[in-house]
């Protein structure tokens, strides 16, 4: 139901000229918004409308994760729209969290790649600080809280940019996701609301709101059944449900430009449900496997085993080169020393200061050779190999 | 062997912390480029040039720029010879291996294009006859970025002919001390430098940067930072390709005065200010935010992702 709700926010915010035109063709429950001339003035770039709609499509099919909405946002920030049309859209983004399915961390590369083109510097420096943390699994709930509330005293007062801030409050939520923090939702939603109600145009956001009142009156249960029992038998017409209302043949909310949801198909949604919650089962056990493959992994390094070549996605890369990736891998998770993406490798190596050192120098020289020089001899990958042992095993 | 002549230079005592300057210079003559230095008077600039040309065995001259020298000052003339009753060409002191040219934005602008345009062609042209210019040849030029009177300064297009820029001044405060305590010596063992390498090895060197591998992630390294340049929202106009040629060429050179046949993100890092910071324009409004060219560079290496995996 979440997943329909949300779905409807989104054309309706995107279809306003359309569903104004049908002002007395609406949905019971829906009057106010769509007889509002709110609507007329809503537009929204049609490349951000495909952005959204893909997510949306990934939501329905419940295999949205917070990776894909981070990718949707960098595709967002990364079109030459409007700033409003901008703002606009990762408004509507930020509104999918509760349909991602939690527990799946976001990668640095991604989160990098959403924070890379902040504009403030200050801000910027505040996002990297926090985010060099969360890629050293370091971050905590108290970073994030107090990122936010920056955003919302300091930042929000300098005037600085839009986007930026929208960009600061979704990395800090993807951030929170990805440690488990359950509560920053709610604190991003109220920032969201500082910031947006103080800096832009409230044409949207009273959209925004009023479908979102409306779509918080219906119940999930009521609906199904009232839909299944007393509708669909007299209907003969496609459109959404709402408990109370009128016994009425309901109409499309939406109907030029997307397809039209046949109520009639709710009879067989049962089949669809089990499907998805069979895909969900197959996803949790995907990734349990995953972390095993991992501990096996590492086990395997630790063992001096080939079968990493397999079980990592540094499969296919030459030894001396891949060496060096799981050794940067193994610093990271057992020191918390991340290297930063624009780090090079003798950057990164100035800063390791472990007992170790002296292999992990070793295999930044071998990969250097390897990748660099493209030195082809049998030798490097050996050496490599004795630098990893040593690293990781300790010099067995 | 370049090496040898770094250290020899450092370790002499005549240049003090001045070794990053020193190794960009080196990089663009071997990379047969020229370099502007900008910097307040008394910072060892001539020092630094003759220093370097001592040790490289090669022909050193300096020409003071004012706004009276004439294209002919610098690139030489045909002279009535007496003897021989007849015009003989009398080379300008651009027919050199080192051309130091100090505050060249106090010549004419019609003394800069000729001298610049020598710097281009490598050659020059008197009376309708073409004269090479000796290989290596590399022209220091040197501006002081404070006199903004009687001067006339570099339009963007001239400086895009610089192969890197070069910000230099003052030591440290333990640098100026040490300065002070040695100043006595510092002629003294400016005459004593001995040559390292030969003329020959210096032509050699420059062949052999050419050679230097540059594998493929290192080309998309330099052309993201370039792009990057030009979506900085201070920047009014960012590196050229040119820019970006200057970069790669910079980086061989430098990989290979550390002894490499090979180029890493790190030599495209160490290089990228002294190919940029000339070559990018800022807005009027960020300008006067006191906004430099360096710190846009910086940024931009910051935000740069190097080569992965």
């Amino acid at each position: 139901m979440k997943t329909v709700a949300l779905v409807a926010l989104l054309i309706l915010f995107l279809t306003p000229t359309v569903a104004s035109s049908e002002n007395d063709r609406h949905t019971p429950g829906f009057p106010a918004i769509l007889a509002n001339e709110l609507f007329d003035d809503l537009v929204l770039d049609s490349r951000l409308l495909n952005i959204l709609r893909g997510v949306a499509e990934s939501a329905i099919a419940g295999k949205l994760t917070d990776e894909e909405l981070a990718n949707a946002m960098i595709r967002v920030l990364n079109s030459d729209a409007s700033e409003k049309d901008i703002v606009a859209s990762l408004n509507v983004l930020s509104k999918f969290h509760s349909l991602s399915k939690v527990g799946n961390p976001i990668s640095p590369d991604t989160l990098y790649e959403l924070i890379r083109n902040t504009k403030d510097e200050k801000l910027f420096n505040d996002l990297r600080a926090l985010f060099e943390k969360y890629a050293a699994g370091l971050a905590t709930s108290q970073d994030i809280e107090s990122l936010i509330n920056k955003i919302k005293t300091d930042y929000a007062s300098a005037g600085t940019n839009l986007v930026d801030l929208l960009v600061a409050t979704e990395t800090s939520q993807l951030i929170g996701r990805s440690i488990g923090y359950s509560d920053v939702g709610s604190l991003v939603n109220q920032a969201t609301e500082i910031l947006l109600r103080g800096k832009f145009s409230n044409l949207e956001l009273e959209a925004i709101d009023e479908v979102t009142k409306f779509l918080e009156t219906l119940n999930p249960i009521s609906t199904a059944t009232e839909g299944l029992d007393l509708f669909i038998p007299n209907l003969g017409d496609v459109g959404w449900v709402t408990p109370g209302a009128p016994s009425i043949g309901l109409l499309p909310v939406f109907s030029v430009g997307f397809p039209r949801v046949d109520l009639s198909l709710i009879a067989y949604v049962a089949i669809p449900v089990a499907i998805v919650l069979l895909c969900i089962f197959l996803v949790k056990v995907i990734r349990i496997s995953g972390k095993l493959s991992k501990a096996l992994s590492r086990l395997a390094y630790l063992r001096g085993s080939p079968v990493p070549n397999m079980l990592t996605n540094l499969a296919g890369l030459r030894i001396a080169i891949r060496n060096y990736w799981v050794a940067v891998k193994f610093l990271e998770s057992r020191y918390g020393i991340a290297r930063c993406p624009w780090e090079t490798h003798w950057e990164y190596l100035s800063r390791i200061s472990i007992d170790r050192k002296k292999a992990f120098e070793g295999l930044t020289q071998t990969y250097e050779l390897a990748k660099y020089a493209q030195d082809e001899s049998k030798d490097l990958d050996e050496k490599s190999e004795s630098y990893l042992k040593e690293l990781i095993g300790g010099g067995q | 062997m370049l090496g040898n002549v770094l250290e020899t230079l450092i370790s002499s005592g005549i240049l003090i912390e001045k070794e990053r300057e020193v190794k960009i210079i080196i990089a663009c003559l071997l990379a047969r480029g020229h370099v502007l230095l900008e910097g307040v008077p008394g910072v060892a600039k001539t020092t630094m040039a003759k220093a370097i040309s001592k040790v490289l065995s090669l022909n050193f001259k300096r020409i003071q720029m004012t706004p009276d020298l004439l294209p002919m000052d610098i690139i030489g003339a045909y002279i009535y010879d007496q003897k021989s009753g007849e015009f003989v060409f009398r080379e300008g002191p651009i027919f050199t291996n080192i051309l130091l040219a100090d505050e060249i934005n106090r010549a004419s602008p019609r003394t800069q294009s000729a001298l610049l345009e020598a710097m281009q062609e490598r050659q020059v042209t008197v009376e309708g006859r073409t004269f090479r210019l000796e290989e290596p040849f590399i022209v220091i030029a040197t501006q002081n970025p404070v006199e903004m009177e009687g001067v006339f300064p570099l339009p963007e297009a001239q400086l895009d002919r610089f192969l890197a820029k070069i910000e230099t001044g003052y030591t440290s405060t333990n640098g100026f001390k040490e300065m002070l305590k040695r100043i006595d010596r510092i002629d003294e063992s400016l005459e004593n430098l001995k040559p390292i390498l030969s003329r020959e090895d210096v032509l050699k060197a420059v062949a052999e940067v050419n050679n230097v591998k540059v594998e493929d992630s290192v080309y998309d390294y330099i052309v993201a930072i370039v792009e990057e340049t030009r979506k900085h929202p201070a920047v009014k106009l960012g590196g050229s390709p040119r820019a970006g040629i200057a970069i790669l060429r910079l980086s061989k050179a430098w990989a290979y005065i550390h002894g490499r046949n090979y180029v890493i993100p790190d030599d495209v890092k160490a290089v990228a200010h002294g190919a940029l910071i000339h070559r990018i324009i800022l807005k009027p409004e960020y300008e006067v935010e006191g906004i430099s060219t360096a710190s846009v560079v910086d940024e931009v290496l910051r935000k740069t992702p190097v080569p992965k995996p």
